[in-house]
């Protein structure tokens, strides 16, 4: 319960029902990016504690917890998009991208600036650039993309990695 | 004192980072990347008003990360409780933030100064059209980021989490991929406007007006004014009241900003008016284009000598704006004057790598100088009808039927083997006329493309109009 409250969990369940509004609202399959990147990037803020030298000195192993911490995320980013009418497979896709993007983000950059990798996939998602690459444009492929399921696969096992191994950056 | 303050929030807040991290964004944008802002006449670094528009256009990706990035250093403040530090100091509050929210101003003002004036060198190069339009472009851009940072303060001294400037950042990008300007988005104009973003100049000859430099200074000064008075002002009442001047701001734009993307976006008449070459046949080019006058000089009047062939030959060749393909039938055409346009997407797709002479001379014969009447299908859709009869025209023009009809036109090879093979059989076959009714068919393609009816291609093998 302690870890819980701790790890923001309210606010992250907030972000990922109104991630499941919005995209019950919009009801459009162009809004998946955004809605997963809103509930992945207000979600990474939970993943660092509120004194990371306090949480040294817990005798837990904290890699299992954390490696947990950042699946479950992924896996209720993912569910927040099945009540509304866009495909499953890509909502779950772009969560596990994008959390492990979150992951990847709170290591390097600490937990304050964790967004700051989803939020640059999303970005990268609309560059006109970038149209033609579907590696780069991962989030808003179609169902069935190999390329972007890869990718998404990729940034997931990056993230689940070193988060989970190092944990929150000391930025 | 002020500036030691100021000094010290430059190397202790986002302030710097902020710049740092607007430019790299921004160069690493239109120098990594291929897209629109490198294509047409109006390219980034063609024209001084497309540059203040493309990099307006840049504020698509950049402008949304800024916002998040000053509400992580508004809601820093007041998390690590510095403020209430700070408040046991004489100095008032308004102070502080001021000179905040100015260190930040300035970083980014300079960012976008130092990335125009990188664009800049290579714009006056390429073009030796200059006014001042881009001036007001550039100035509502630096605006608009500075009132971005100090909004995106306000918020985060608002609402002082950690998912503040996350949740802000993504929702801002979302707010600003909808309202992206298309001809076909439900979104109102003046709602489009509200935006930073300027959809970036599609040809050199358009600008932006008046009225959406002045509206939308009125709503991003307001914007800027709320969010420092909401980073200011203390209990809740002030709070609301600090509302007022974006709400102004915003029923200001509202009054001023145009309707319609015609009015938005209209023709700039110093870019179309003409500068002519009269030393022999008359040659004009746009002013947008006066760097380009000597190199179309040849051409065109080598062109204009091998129509002299033809009855009632024109004389003159003038530039016409590239207005796009779409309103290719409004265009009035002359029979006096071959039209030119650099950016036909025909065979003069605009790249200075088209501008050889031989290449320039051979594609103002095309339709024996004449603009073509429909839109032109792109390279690789396959063959079509008029443009095969407007390469035959052009090739007996322009070497009498000595080479094949697109050995002068690799570009125009990519419409498929066939496509070469027809024109060659079809050059063939109208040299094997005699001589005055060759004249005759080459003179009624031209006279098909200046009228717009007929088939010039039925013309050009039958002689007559229908096939």
């Amino acid at each position: 319960m302690l870890y819980a409250r701790s790890r923001r969990l309210g606010v992250a369940m907030a972000a990922m029902a109104g991630s499941t509004v919005l995209l019950g609202v919009l009801g459009h399959a162009q809004a998946v990016p955004v809605g997963s990147t809103l509930s992945v990037t207000v979600a990474s803020t939970g993943l660092m504690g509120v004194n990371a030298v306090l949480d040294r000195t817990a005798s837990i192993r904290w890699p299992p917890r954390r490696a947990a911490h950042l699946i479950g995320m992924a896996v209720l980013a993912g569910l927040a998009g099945l009540p509304a009418a866009v495909p499953p497979g890509v909502v779950a896709r772009d969560a596990l991208g994008q959390a492990g993007l979150a992951g990847a983000g709170v290591t390097l950059f600490g937990g304050s600036f964790g967004w700051c990798l989803p939020f640059a996939a999303l970005v990268v998602t609309y560059l006109p650039g970038l149209a033609r690459i579907p590696v780069a444009t991962w989030l808003a492929q179609p169902a069935g993309s190999t390329p972007a399921l890869v990718a998404a696969l990729a940034f997931g096992v990056i993230g689940l990695l070193t988060y989970s191994a190092i944990g929150r950056g000391r930025v | 004192m002020t500036g030691r303050v100021l000094h010290i929030e430059l190397r202790r807040s986002i302030a710097s980072w902020l710049g740092a991290i607007f430019l790299v964004l921004t160069l690493g944008l239109c120098y990594g990347l291929t897209g629109p802002w490198g294509k047409g006449s109006g390219a980034w670094l063609a024209q001084w008003a497309s540059l203040a528009q493309w990099q307006r256009y840049f504020l698509d990706f950049t402008w949304p990360a800024v916002f998040a990035l000053g509400a992580w250093q508004g809601s820093r403040q007041r998390r690590s409780t510095m403020d209430e530090l700070l408040s046991a100091t004489p100095r008032p509050a308004w102070q502080r933030a001021a000179v905040l929210a100015g260190a930040a101003a300035i970083t980014l003002t300079l960012a976008s100064l130092v990335f125009f004036a990188i664009g800049a060198v290579q714009v006056a190069r390429s073009t030796g059209y200059f006014t001042l339009g881009w001036l007001p472009t550039l100035l509502v851009g630096i605006l608009a980021v500075a009132a971005g940072v100090v909004a995106g303060m306000g918020i985060g001294h608002l609402l002082p989490y950690l998912v503040t400037p996350p949740l802000v950042g993504v929702l801002g990008f979302g707010l600003m991929i909808a309202a992206q300007w298309t001809p076909s988005s439900p979104v109102p104009v003046r709602v489009q406007l509200f935006s930073p973003v300027l959809p970036g100049a599609a040809t050199a000859f358009v600008t932006v007006a008046g009225s959406v430099h002045i509206g939308q200074a009125l709503l991003f000064a307001g914007l800027a004014a709320s969010g420092f008075l909401v980073s200011v002002v203390r209990g809740v009442r002030a709070r609301i009241a600090s509302v007022l001047p974006l709400a102004l701001g915003v029923a200001l734009a509202l009054a001023v900003l145009p309707g319609r993307p015609a009015t938005a976006y209209p023709a700039d008449p110093g870019a179309v008016a003409l500068v002519c070459d009269d030393h022999g046949p008359r040659v004009c080019v746009t002013r947008a284009h006066q760097n380009l006058l000597a190199t179309l000089a040849g051409p065109g009047r080598q062109a204009l000598a091998r129509l002299a062939v033809l009855p009632g030959a024109p004389t003159t060749v003038i530039e016409i704006p590239d207005s796009g393909s779409q309103y290719v039938s409004l265009l009035p055409r002359p029979g006096d004057t071959v039209q030119v346009d650099l950016n036909d997407h025909e065979t003069r797709y605009w790249g200075f790598s088209r501008l050889d002479p031989a290449t320039l001379e051979w594609s103002m014969l095309l339709g024996a100088g004449t603009e073509p009447c429909a839109t032109v299908l792109p390279p690789g859709a396959g063959p079509d009808a008029d443009l095969l009869a407007r390469v035959i025209a052009a090739s007996w023009l322009f070497d009498g039927g000595a080479r094949p009809v697109l050995a002068d036109d690799p570009a125009l090879a990519s419409r498929g083997p066939g496509f070469a093979q027809e024109a060659d059989a079809a050059e063939v076959a109208l040299l094997s006329l005699p001589r005055p009714e060759q004249v005759r068919r080459v003179a009624a393609v031209r006279q098909a493309g200046l009228t717009c009816q007929g088939d010039p291609l039925a013309l050009l093998t039958r002689g007559s109009a229908f096939r």
